[in-house]
Order: structure tokens, then sequence, then C-alpha cells
């Protein structure tokens, strides 16, 4: 051991002290480890969908009050499904559900007073003016009579058709609400144990439903980390050991793996942030990132104890420690900053808490990097490895001689290398574009998986295992004793079962229709319609009636005690965000417009509504956070090498990296959700310290060799190429392991990041040489440190930026959450953008285009529009004049703004369909008076596109009418809509515009639109004139809409470009 | 010349029962039956086109295009469609041209000296549950670029205008069936077509005659070539041509494959010697052709791209016995772009590149030939008045065309236009050969 540090530059000063006592500082870093460790003893598992959301979302106070009032929680649906061509309702089967609910009852964590099925419930039925309230399955024996009465009582009961028993008898639920959703994995695998027991011929049972796809995850996650961590460990230790052929070189990296791992996971324990589905890949991300450091310390050490053979082992630590203590810091703080990013933009806690943590544990990484690895090299006073014995003659391995030709090669082809890239780029640009954002639980579990054939027997049998609930409440109690307001509640019902994938409806409105039914001996067909009594007193009267006859606490899923606060249980088939978001947001819209009186107010609730509030928060803040993450890199690495120009090269393959990897997914059909957007983060945090590494070197070897480019790249690669080789190999094994998870979505992960990883760093690799070798061909100083200050006042000008991004992006999420209630300027334009549009519509457009000579032209279109959730796909096709008949202009416009637009057109003339650019937004549409935002948007003006001021509130004859103005939010939004602000009167009712007044960029009087009729079609509102004068050219414009249409849907043929030469099928053209 | 075609009385029976059977659906258009007229359309374009160079008027065209749609029930529909054209100046296809290269049931009438009528669509149309059925005489169109044709080989083009003319309107449509059909993503598309006409070539003496010798079989440019005979004889269904096209998006690029094996619409030469002493006899081998395709846009840019390869097919050199034929590979590649420019400017330019591989010496045409074009279109007073300019470089030959057309919709009917044509270059080039050619032309076109 030496007495003096080797030299007298601070750092190795330091590592002198840190490796003063490498007995202590090993054992006093297993101590930390340990006692962070043991915090993993404490771990909450939540694994709920609900976890996502911020405890404060207007969609998880509704649904607190849904479970509030009544009590609702999630559910395990265990269904019994008869395949021998029986019904549930024979004797036998009879008795079988009801010993089934009696074993599902006797659960532990299942809800007793809180499990639906045919043994608990009871038929409503009139007999002789008077209600009868029976059971369909009582207790005792049952024979023959016993089950024909049930099934002819059940008949009747539309309620429970689809719910207690498929309407067709073949099959039986049961529903057990959990009184603990953590405890769902054990509850989940306690009714599969049972519903084992019963499975027979002919028979059939399944266990799915919210609570059990919940739990199941659990029971997945706990599975996988047992496997994968383990698996994490071996494969990098012995790719490690690959790197250094050493056993010895192995104990240092798992010290910090360990530190790393142990540490962040054990502080996250400690703290109380629970184990969220996608910490599952938390550990595995810690592992692959903290074993990097090692890596390149270890490099450095076994490269000098190869040239100094018999150096004290001391010695070489330090030097080699002083050597990469450097790109270490660099990459960690990149790393850090990646990971911040995303946490500081993201709304949902458990990816704040992956940021957070991941950052931590980066941190623990570099400190047990730096402090415990030295010493562990010290007490170990490693052998020369053979993978280094070429540098005895101070040659480089072969492998890193290959990797630096790959380096050279780019720097002397820098053209080439540079324009192959711009090419690559543009191609993996356009494939990022298609990136689609959607979710469903059961998409995580593999299609053999019992859980997932459960969900789809269920939703195939039954009406669904998706809720989406509507919570009606009045302002006193007893306020929906009310005719009036249970009309009300049947016409929202009404056209709740008419959105997409909604099977069914209950409410208390079907059962008062069942005891209206039976006590005024209506006819049967009066239940489908759902005949309500006309006066208040009789609905009272009616459940007082039902309470004398049933159980009291029947109907309190669906009203309250005090009759104030009513459910109406939307019963869905489909899962996935993108296919029931329209549905969501139509019914969003419907209570807005038909709920908001006095006295009453509705909001959504369930599983659905929840899961569509937080895939829109991923919406809103997933490329926000990307960018950020981005920005945040750029600025670290501006400040640590103070050149921009530097930073800028640091960046470039990573930035590449994240759209390759969107590209990738939307080319393999993986779909954005809150697991797969941590890929981009991860990309980012991994894929920068490759950069970052080659850049520290190349500059230190261009100051060597008197700024030779060429010189230095030869000099600097072979070796810190050699060691991101080896970290690159080690990440790309580390999240490869993921790859043998039994969730598919953890399969998915891994293999992205993976690549990302790999990605990166072949792309440092050829990239950064390049454009070095460029910079340099512009000018010697590029790539040189500016002075201090300079690089401090850049960093802090992006960063300025960033913040104003950043607090523009707080404040507009805090405004959705705030204001939900409130009419401001932007409440105004809210209930504008929520107005329903309609899945599908067709209409027959005519134009009238009047110049300002007051000469007129003609023109008639027939306009078919397709809404899928993730687009607005839009067909316009000229039936007169004869010129110009049979045109046809098709777009797919993307929702999302950040996906780009697609337009093509179809001349008969040429017989062929073209691709056509898309326009500015501001461009005028066809040669009318209308932009292209004007007909895409349907006059809904844009929170994204402009500040919105409420200027009057008028109350007239028909109805509230709101003046509002706006201008757009900055001048480059303002010149790419062609409006340098707007002035409207807005209709209260139909939340269309009455007038809007569209002024120039200089603020003259540009435009105006005025709607002059406007009709409810299904409950959609649709202009049927609207008007617009140019001011300034005198011209005018008028579309009038005849045979307007909302259908369901519209063939998906005529929205499809490969088609649009075959021309319209007959019956859409009539 | 007429009495030379032994087909004309037949066509001009077969044309007229057409005409009399069109005239007899404008007839019953009336209540709405099972078979249903759709549309009857006659737009009429006239025109007086002058040669700046000799100040002479050297165009004085009526062109008449009536149309009409008919749908019979549910799924089937129908198209007739004639060109009538009568040019009292007669220069643009002087005196009764042969029509030689059209198949017997394809070659339109000639009427006098001044004036054709060409059937240009007839054909029945079926929709199926996920495409179309469509047999008849029909255009087929599988080209992506505009004005140069690398992959829109199925049917073949008159060359009466040169390039100039707009391809739907220079296409010759050809007997043919044609499914289009989608099974999931992909769209497949395939053509039988047995009609063996190919390109129309000007008659020596024609406004547009080709001059250079790459067109003439290698004669020089002023020089006499010697007299011409083509090749009769086919057989339709030996020697019919058969297309497939897969079109699918992938990332949002919408990539198409073919093959087409058919005949090539470019004839070919060999020297015969006849009882009137040396001839040159023109004939068409077939060829087949690869090719893939694509098109997307990002923005205001809109791209597309064509890619043919053609193993084997036949060109002439010159040999000792004047012409001879070899068998070489052909690559073309056409890229292209539309971009949206502000002030509502619409740009297009392509590329072309078409190479003959390992070409021998003495090959007719050049062994490369590459090919820019630029078009530039702004509309004014809302899309009444449209201005376009059209420039055409050779880059092998370092020549040049440009044109400028604007027209003024007076209404939704009428529209009048004017447009001039400059050419530049030598008589060897391929437009140089045009030197002399500029036309300057008013006229207008009104829908009835």
């Amino acid at each position: 051991m030496q007495s003096q540090p080797v030299s007298q530059e601070p750092a190795a000063r330091f590592f002198f002290r840190v490796t003063a006592r490498p007995r202590l500082t090993v054992v006093l870093s297993l101590l930390v480890i340990l006692l962070c460790a043991g915090g993993l003893a404490t771990i909450v598992k939540d694994t709920s969908v609900k976890a996502f959301i911020p405890p404060e979302h207007p969609s998880l106070v509704s649904d607190a009050l849904a479970e509030e009032v009544f009590g609702l929680s999630d559910s395990l649906a265990v269904a019994i499904v008869v395949t021998d061509g029986g019904s549930v309702f024979e004797p036998a089967r009879m008795e079988l559900v009801r010993e089934l609910t009696d074993r599902i009852e006797a659960m532990p964590n299942v809800r007793r007073e809180r499990i639906a099925s045919l043994a608990t419930e009871s038929s409503i039925r009139g007999v002789d003016g008077a209600v009868e309230v029976d059971p369909y399955i009582s207790r005792g024996r049952i024979d023959d009579a016993d089950a024909r009465d049930a099934w002819r009582r059940f008949s009747a009961m539309t309620p429970h058709q689809d719910a207690l028993a498929s309407a067709d008898g073949r099959a039986a639920i049961i529903m057990a609400e959990l009184a603990d959703a953590k405890l769902a994995s054990d509850s989940y695998e306690a009714a599969l144990a049972i519903a084992e027991e019963y499975r027979g011929d002919g028979l059939e049972i399944h266990v799915a439903g919210p609570g059990a796809v919940s739990g199941f995850l659990s029971t997945y996650i706990d599975r996988d980390a047992r496997k994968m961590q383990p698996l994490v460990f071996a494969l990098v230790l012995l790719f490690i050991y690959t790197a250094f052929r050493r056993r010895q070189a192995m104990l240092g990296p798992l010290l910090v793996i360990a530190g790393a791992t142990g540490g962040a996971m054990g502080l996250m324990a400690w703290m109380g942030i629970p184990y969220y589905a996608i910490t599952n890949a938390l550990p595995v991300v810690l592992v692959a990132v903290s074993v990097a450091d090692s890596i390149h310390i270890l490099t450095a050490f076994y490269q000098r104890r190869t040239l100094h053979a018999d150096a004290p082992v001391r010695e070489l630590v330090i030097e080699a420690m002083v050597d990469m203590w450097r790109p270490i810091t660099l990459t960690t703080i990149t790393t850090i900053a990646g990971f911040v990013g995303i946490s500081i933009m993201s709304i949902m806690p458990p990816i704040i808490m992956f940021g957070w943590i991941a950052a931590l544990g980066v941190a623990l990484a570099w400190v047990f990097s730096l402090v415990s690895l030295p010493n562990v090299l010290v007490l170990l006073d490693p052998k020369p490895s053979p993978a280094f014995k070429s540098w005895r003659h101070n040659q480089p391995s072969g492998i890193g001689r290959a990797l630096a030709g790959i380096g050279a090669f780019s720097a002397r082809n820098y053209v080439v290398v540079l324009s192959l890239f711009a090419l690559v780029l543009v191609a993996v640009a356009v494939g990022a574009s298609r990136l689609h954002i959607d979710r469903a639980q059961v998409d995580n579990f593999a299609p053999d998986e019992p859980i997932r054939i459960a969900d789809t027997v269920i939703n195939d049998t039954f009406a669904g295992s998706a809720f989406l609930d509507v919570i009606v409440q009045a302002d006193e109690p007893e306020g929906l004793l009310d005719a009036r307001r249970m009309r009300k509640i049947a016409d929202l019902q009404a056209y709740f079962e008419s959105l997409p994938h909604v099977q069914k409806t209950v409410a208390i409105t079907d059962y008062l229709t069942l005891l209206h039914v039976a006590i005024e001996e209506l006819p049967a067909s009066a239940v489908a319609e759902r005949v309500l009594p006309d006066s208040d007193d009789a609905i009272a009267q009616y459940l007082l009636v039902y309470e004398a006859s049933g159980d009291p606490t029947d109907f309190e899923e669906e009203i309250d005690t005090e009759y104030r606060t009513a459910m109406i249980r939307g019963v869905l088939n489909e899962q996935h965000f993108s296919r029931n978001r329209d549905t969501v947001a139509r019914l969003q819209s419907y209570i807005e417009r038909e709920f908001s009186e006095p006295g009453m107010t509705a909001m959504l609730t369930g599983d659905v509504n929840v899961s569509y509030h937080w895939m829109r928060s991923l919406q809103r803040s997933h490329f926000g956070g990307v960018l950020i993450s981005l920005m945040l890199v750029l600025v670290t690495s501006m400040l640590v090498f103070r050149s921009v120009s530097t930073a800028i090269v640091a960046v470039v393959p990573v930035s590449f990296t994240v759209l390759m990897l969107y590209a990738a997914m939307a080319s393999f059909n993986i779909y954005l959700e809150p697991a797969t957007s941590m890929f981009a983060a991860i990309a980012i945090g991994v894929g920068i310290d490759f950069a970052i590494h080659l850049i520290d070197k190349l500059r230190e070897a261009l100051a060597l060799h008197d700024e030779d480019i060429f010189r230095a790249v030869d000099h600097a690669l072979p070796l810190t190429a050699r060691a991101c080789y080896f970290n690159s190999g080690a990440l790309a094994i580390g999240f490869g392991v993921l790859m043998t998870s039994e969730l598919a979505l953890l399969q998915r992960f891994g293999a992205l990041v993976t690549l990302a990883a790999v990605c990166s760093y072949v792309l440092a690799l050829s990239i950064v040489p390049a454009l070095f070798a460029a910079g340099r061909a512009i000018s010697v100083d590029t790539f040189r440190p500016v002075p201090r200050m300079a690089a401090s006042m850049a960093a802090l000008i992006l960063l300025l930026s960033v913040g104003m991004v950043w607090s523009q992006g707080a404040f507009s999420q805090s405004d959705d959450v705030e204001n939900n209630g409130g009419l401001d300027g932007a409440g105004v334009a809210r209930r504008i953008a929520a107005r329903d549009e309609g899945a599908a519509s067709r209409r027959i457009l005519d134009i009238v285009l009047t110049d300002r000579r007051g000469k007129t032209r003609e023109r008639s279109a027939l306009v078919l529009k397709m809404n899928d959730g993730a687009e607005r796909a839009t067909r316009f096709t000229y039936l007169e004049p004869k010129s110009v008949r049979e045109v046809t202009f098709l777009s797919h416009d993307a929702l999302d703004a950040a996906a780009s637009d697609e337009r093509w057109l179809y001349l008969p003339a040429t017989r062929r369909v073209r691709r056509i650019p898309a326009s500015d937004r501001g461009d005028y549409f066809l040669g009318t008076d209308f932009t292209y935002e004007d007909i895409q948007s349907e006059f809904k003006l844009s929170l994204d596109d402009y500040d919105f001021v409420l200027d009057e509130t008028l109350k007239t004859a028909g109805g509230m009418r709101y003046r509002i103005s706006g201008a757009p939010k900055t001048p480059a939004i303002g010149a790419e809509l062609g409006y340098g602000g707007f002035r409207a009167v807005v209709n209260g009712e139909s939340w269309l515009f009455n007038e809007v007044e569209f002024l120039d960029l200089d603020g003259e009087l540009l435009k105006t639109v005025t709607i002059n009729s406007a009709e409810a079609f299904d409950g959609i509102w649709c202009a049927t004139d609207i008007e617009v004068v140019n001011h300034q050219t005198e011209h005018q414009t008028r579309f009038l809409y005849e045979r307007v249409e909302f259908p369901a849907t519209l063939p998906r043929e005529a929205f499809e470009a490969n088609a649009l030469a075959r021309g319209l099928a007959a019956q859409l053209q009539q | 010349m007429k009495s030379q075609d032994p087909n004309f009385p037949m066509r001009r029976a077969s044309l007229t029962a057409l005409l009399l059977l069109s005239f007899g659906l404008t007839a019953v258009r009336g209540p709405a039956t099972a078979a249903e007229l759709g549309l009857t359309e006659v737009p009429v374009e006239a025109s007086v086109g002058v040669s700046p160079a000799e100040s002479e008027v050297m165009q004085l065209q009526l062109e008449v295009e009536p149309r009409w749609d008919a749908t019979l029930g549910d799924a089937g529909s129908a198209v007739l469609s004639f060109r009538l054209r009568l040019d009292g100046k007669d220069e643009l296809e002087p005196g009764a041209p042969p029509f030689d290269n059209y198949d017997g049931p394809s070659k339109p009438l000639t009427l006098g000296d001044a004036g054709t009528l060409e059937l240009r669509d007839v054909y029945y149309e079926h929709r199926l549950s996920s495409g179309l059925l469509r047999v008849g005489k029909q255009q087929i169109v599988w080209g992506r670029l505009d004005g140069v044709k690398i992959l829109d080989v199925l049917n073949p083009q008159t060359f009466r205008e040169f390039i100039l003319d707009d391809l739907g309107d220079s296409r010759i449509g050809l007997w043919s069936a044609y499914l289009d059909y989608s099974v999931g993503a992909w769209r497949a598309e395939l053509a039988l077509i047995p009609d063996q006409t190919s390109h129309d070539i000007p008659e020596p003496g024609a406004w547009f005659e080709l001059r250079a010798p790459r067109f003439r079989f290698g004669a020089p440019v002023d020089a006499a070539g010697l007299p011409r005979r083509s090749e009769g004889g086919s057989d339709w269904l030996e020697d019919g041509a058969l297309g497939l096209r897969l079109s699918r998006f992938v990332g949002g690029v919408d990539v198409s494959g073919l093959y087409y094996s058919g005949q090539d619409h470019e004839p070919l030469g060999r020297v015969g010697l006849g009882e009137d002493g040396l001839f040159l006899e023109q004939y068409h081998r077939r060829r087949e052709v690869l090719g893939l395709s694509a098109e997307s846009s990002f923005g205001p840019v809109a791209w597309r791209a064509e890619l043919s390869h053609q193993p084997g097919r036949r060109f002439n050199v010159r040999g000792a016995a004047g012409l001879d034929e070899v068998e070489l590979d052909q690559s073309v590649l056409g890229v292209g772009a539309d971009i949206q420019l502000p002030l509502n400017l619409l740009a297009n330019v392509q590329l072309l590149w078409d190479r003959v591989h390992d070409a021998p010496a003495g090959l007719i045409r050049p062994n490369e030939d590459q090919l820019a074009t630029v078009f530039l279109r702004r509309g004014f007073a809302y899309e009444t008045l449209q201005t376009e300019f059209r420039w055409y470089h050779s880059l092998t030959d370092h020549d040049d065309t440009m044109a400028l057309r604007a027209s003024y919709a007076v209404n939704d009917e009428l529209t009048l236009f004017a447009s001039g044509e400059w050419f530049t270059g030598t008589p060897l080039g391929l437009f140089g050969q045009f030197a002399r050619q500029d036309r300057v032309v008013l006229g207008f076109s009104r829908y009835f």
C-alpha cells in the first residue's frame, strides 16, 4: 500500500483517500445495502388500473363516490357454461350454482353481501295486481317444476338477462366483489381452485372479471420477478466474465448491482411507494444500467494491469478511477436527466415513481462504482486478464480493433454515412408517425392463458366484463323520486345502449318498469320500452311496495337509500381504449348536455372511464415527457462538455433510437400504453451513455493529436468502443431476459429495449465519429469547449424554454382537472369540443360559391365521415357538376396532433389515386371559403390552438348563449391557421356556433361564419346551413347539408385509399 | 387508305351499332328501373393552334367525347364513351392514318382526311364484396408518376401530341378483363389483355413526327426513311398480355409490386427486301416487366417512386444487315414529389433514370436516358383561374420543352384556356427534334 497519492490531481487525491481502508469500505457498503434491502420485506403491491390515476383526478373522485354510495368494488366473475346442449335452469345445475355461490361467498376477501348470482337474486312479477318477489333458486331441493318456473320468471326479467345468466339459459355467472383489491391475486387463485373442483362433463367453469385480471396480473408479476431477477444477475455476471475472463472480475460489479438495485428498491419500499405493475421492470433496468459503470472501470483497470503487471494494485486502481470517473459521472448525470424528465412530465404515479427510483438507482450505482468497486479491486488484486493480452504490446484487442475500424470508416466517409443516416431517419420518422395509443388489460396475457379465454367466453356469452357507469345525483334527498328525472335516466339508457360495444344497461328505471308492468298489468313489451309511471308519487309508492315484498337491499346497487343518487351500469364487451374512447366521449358529452340542470348532475365512473382518463393522460404527457427528457439530456450535455455542438452530437443517436422504437412499435402493432411508454425513457436513459463515453474520449484524443480527427478516432476508439460494446451487450442481455416473461407486455418491453440498447450503441459508434469529422470539416473550433459562462448561459436559456413548455403543460393539465364544471371561456370551448359528432356520418352537401359580382357556382358532394378514435376519415365525392363528377378527396386526419395526416385525390380523368401533400390547416378547402381546419374540426376551435375568453353570457328565449373570443396561443399557430383571432356566439344547447368572426393576422375582420340552421339527428347536433362571407375578397360560400344520417358505422372500404378508384357502392350513393 | 383495311366495314357497323345503342339509352332515360341510365355527359373542346415560327394556324380542332353511364341493378354498371375529332388544318395527324398499330376491334374510324371517331371506353363493371370486375375496352393505370411511363405499361399511347397531352387522353384503351380485389390489407389486381394494339406513332409529315434517329431506327434526321410495313398476325390468346399487381400499406407508405408479361408497345424494325426494293418492317416482341412502386407523404410533401426491371428486352442495334436485334436488361427508376409551397403554389419535381445494361455499340436508343421534369401550378380567384408551368429537361440530350397553360372557368360548364409550348435543342434530341414545332393554343371546353 502506498502512503501518498500517485499524483497531485484532485481526483487522484480523492481516490487515494477512498481506497485507504478497503475492508472497512466494503463492509460498510454491504451494511448499507442490507439496511436498504431490508425494506423489501415491507413492499406493498398495487397492480390495479386505478393506481395509474392521480388520486385527485375527477375520474377517481367519481369512482370513490360510486364505491362509497353503492359499495362498488372490483369483482371476480365465475362463469358456468353448459356445453352439452342443456341449460343452467335444470334442477341439478341450479343446485350447483347455489353450491358454487355458497363456496365463493365463504372465500376470504369476498364481500358476502355483494355476491350476485341466480342463487342470490329474485324475480319481480305481478300476480293479480300484486307484486311478487321470488328468488330464482330457493333453499332446499329443486325439482323440475321449480326449474321451469325459475326459467319462466327469468325470461321476463330483462335486467337479469345476460347479467345473471345468458338470455338463452346456457350459462350462468356469479359476480363476487372483493373487499381488498390488493388481495385479488389470492382470491383469484382460490376461485380457480373451486372452479376446478366443479368442472366436469358438459360443464365449463371460467374465472375472470376486473378483480381477477388485476389479481392474476399480480400473480404473473410475482412469478416473473422470481424467475427473471436471478436470471438477469446470472447472465450479466456471465457476460462480465466473458469480457474480462477472470472470476474475480465479477465480484465488484456484483456489489455495484446489489447496491443500485437493492438500495433503490429497498429505499422505495421504506418510503412506502407501492410496487406497481410496471415496477417489475425496474430491477432489470437497474441491473443493466448499473453494470455499465463497472465495465468501463474494469476495462480501464485491466488495460493498466496488462501493461504494468507488477505495479501496485492500488496505484493501478487509482489511475483507472482517475481516467474513468469523469465519463462515468457524465453518463450518470445524463441518464438521471433522462429518467427525471419522464417523471416530471407524467401525472401517473407509477411512471413518476419509476423515473425517480430509476434515477435513484443510477445515482447509487455511481456511488458504489466510485467508492466500493475500487476497494473490491484493491482487496482482490486481480491478475492480468487474458482478454487484454494484446495490450502487452500496446495493441488493442481484436474486438477493439474491429469496432474502431467501424468508427474510423465512419469518420473518413462522413458524407456517405450521414447521407445514409438522413435517408434512414426519414423512413424511420414516417414509420414512427404511425404509432397508436391503446390498451386493454387482458392483452397482457398470452392468448391461451385461462384468464384471457375466460374473458372472451364472458364477453361472448354474457353482456361483457367491462363496466362504464353513470352516477346521477340530485341536490336533495328524495330528489330522484321524480317521474321526469326517471324518464331522463331511461332516455340516457336508450342513448347509452346505442353506443358502440355497449351491450346492456341496468338502472333503477328497469326495476320501476317491472313494478309498473306488474302492478298495472301492462303488456310485456312495456318492459323493453321502459314504460315508467307518470307521477312522482307512483315512483315512491312502487319502491315502497317492493320493500314490503322483497329484500330492501336489492336495489342498493342502483339507488341509494336517500333516493338521491342513482347509478346506471353499462356493460361493454370491449376493453380496448381505442374502441371505447368514442363511447366514453359521447356519453360524457350527452350527460353534459342533458344533465346540466339545476338540482341534478351526472358523472361517469367505472373501469372503462378510469382507463379512458388514464390513457388520455398518457396521450397528453408522453411525447412532452420524451421531449423534456431529451432536452434535459441536451442541457446536461451542454454543461458537462461546455459545447452546444458536442451536446447535439451526444443526443443524435439516442433521439434516433427513440424514433426507431416508435417505428418498430408501429410496424409490429405494439401500441403505446403506460408500460410501453417507458421504452422511450429507458432508451434515453441508457442509450445516451455510449455517445457520452465516445465523445469524452474523442475530445481527449483530439487534444493529444493536434485536433486531427482521424488520429483521434484511431487512438480513442479501440478501448472505449470495446467497453461500450460489452456495456451494450450487458444491457441487451439484461433487457433480453424480459423476453422470457410470461407477460406478453414484458416480452415486448424486453425486445424493444434490447433493440434500443444495441441500436443506440451501433449508432453512437457510427454517427458520432462521422459528426465529429463533419464538424471538423466545417471548422476546427466546432467541438471545442466554450467559456463556462457561455455554456451556462446557453443551458439556462434552454432550461427556461423547457420550463416554459413544462409549466404550460402543467397548467393545461390542472386547468382540465380543476375547471371541469366551470364555464369560463375554456369551459365553453371544452363543451364545444365534447360535442358529439357521431361515430360515422353520411351527408349530401350542396355548395354554393358566390363571387364579388354575384355570380354563383354550385356543386354537390357526398360527404362520408368516420371516427375510429385514433383518426377521423373523411371522404368527399363530387356528384355535380359533370366536370368534376366522381372526383374524390379522402383524408385520414390523426386526432393525435403528433401524428401526420394523410390525403389522397382520385381524379377519374387520370384513372389514378394520387397521394397528395397534407395542406396547411389554414389552406382553403377545394376552392371554398372554408379552411381544411374548419372542415375537419367541424368548427370545434381547439384548446390547443387558442386562449379562450368568455366575454358575456346571454339568456335568450332560445336558451343560453355565450359570447366568447380567442387569440392563437402563439404567432406560429396563428400563421398556421391563417387567423389572428376570433369572436363568436355559442349556442348553449347544441354547443354549435351561431356566428363566428375570424380576424386575419393583422387583426382585420377576415370572414364571418354564420350557422343559419341546425338540427339534432339521433341526439347529434348538425349544422345544416352554414354560410361564410370573406369580407376581404367579398366571396361567399354556403354549405347546405341534406339527408343527414349518423349510422353506427360505414363500410371501411369507403375510406380506404386502395379502394378509392372503385367508386362507391350503390347503397352509399343513394 | 381505307380500302386497305379489310376490317373497315365491320368496324363501321359495330361503331354505328354502339352509337345507336348509346342514343337509344339516352332516349329511354326515364323512371328508375333495375337498369338505370346514370349520367350522360358530353364534353366538347374546341381549340386553335398557331405556330409562332411560321405565324400560321396549324390546328383547328373540335373534340367531342360523349359518355354514358348506366346502372344495372345493385352491383352492375356500364360505361360507354367515344371521341370524335375533327381538325380543319389536319396537321397533327395528316390525311387518313392507317392506324395499323391498332388491333382490329380497337381501330378508330377515319372520317375523311380530317376526322376520326374512336371508341374510348365500353365496359361492364360488376362490384364484388371486396372489389370489382371490369370487362371491355378500358384503361388500366398502374403508374404513379406524372407524364412518364415506367410502370404504366398495360395500355399503349398515342404520340399524336408527343407527351404533351394528358396521359388520360393519350392512353389507348384496350379490350381486357380486369379484376381488382382486396384480401385483408392486400389489394390484388389482375389484368388479362388479348388486345394487341401498340403505341400510335405519328406518320411522316405529322406536326409531332418523331424525327430523332432514335425513333426512326437510326435513320438520320433529314434522310427519307425506308417505306414501312407492319408485321401482321397475332394470336389473341397466345400473344395476349397478363398483368398482376399487389399493393398494400406498409408503415403509411402505399407500396405496390407488379408483374407484366405482354407485347412491347414500342416497335422494333428490320430491313426486308420486297418486290419494290428495301423496306422497313415494324414488329413487336413480348416483354416482361417487374416493377415496384411506392407513394407516401409527410407534411407538405407527397413523394412517389417507380422502379422497373425488364430482363431480356429486345432492342435494335445497327448491324451488318442494317438492323439487328439484341436482348438486354433494362432498368428504369423514377422518383418524384409534390410539394405544397407557400402562396398556394404546388410544385411537382420528377427525375427519371433509364438504363440499358451492358449495351453494345450501335444500340439505336441511348444506353442511358435521364429526364427531369418540373411542374408548377397555382390557382387564383378561388381556383377559377388556374395557371400551370411545365418543364421537361433531358439530362442526356441537354434539351428542353417548356409549356405554359392558363385556364379560366367562366362557370361550371365553360372553361377558356390558352397554352404555349416551346422546344429547344438539336434535332437529334428528345425535345430538340421539335425545335421548330413551338405551338400556341387557344380554346374552350364546354360540358353539355
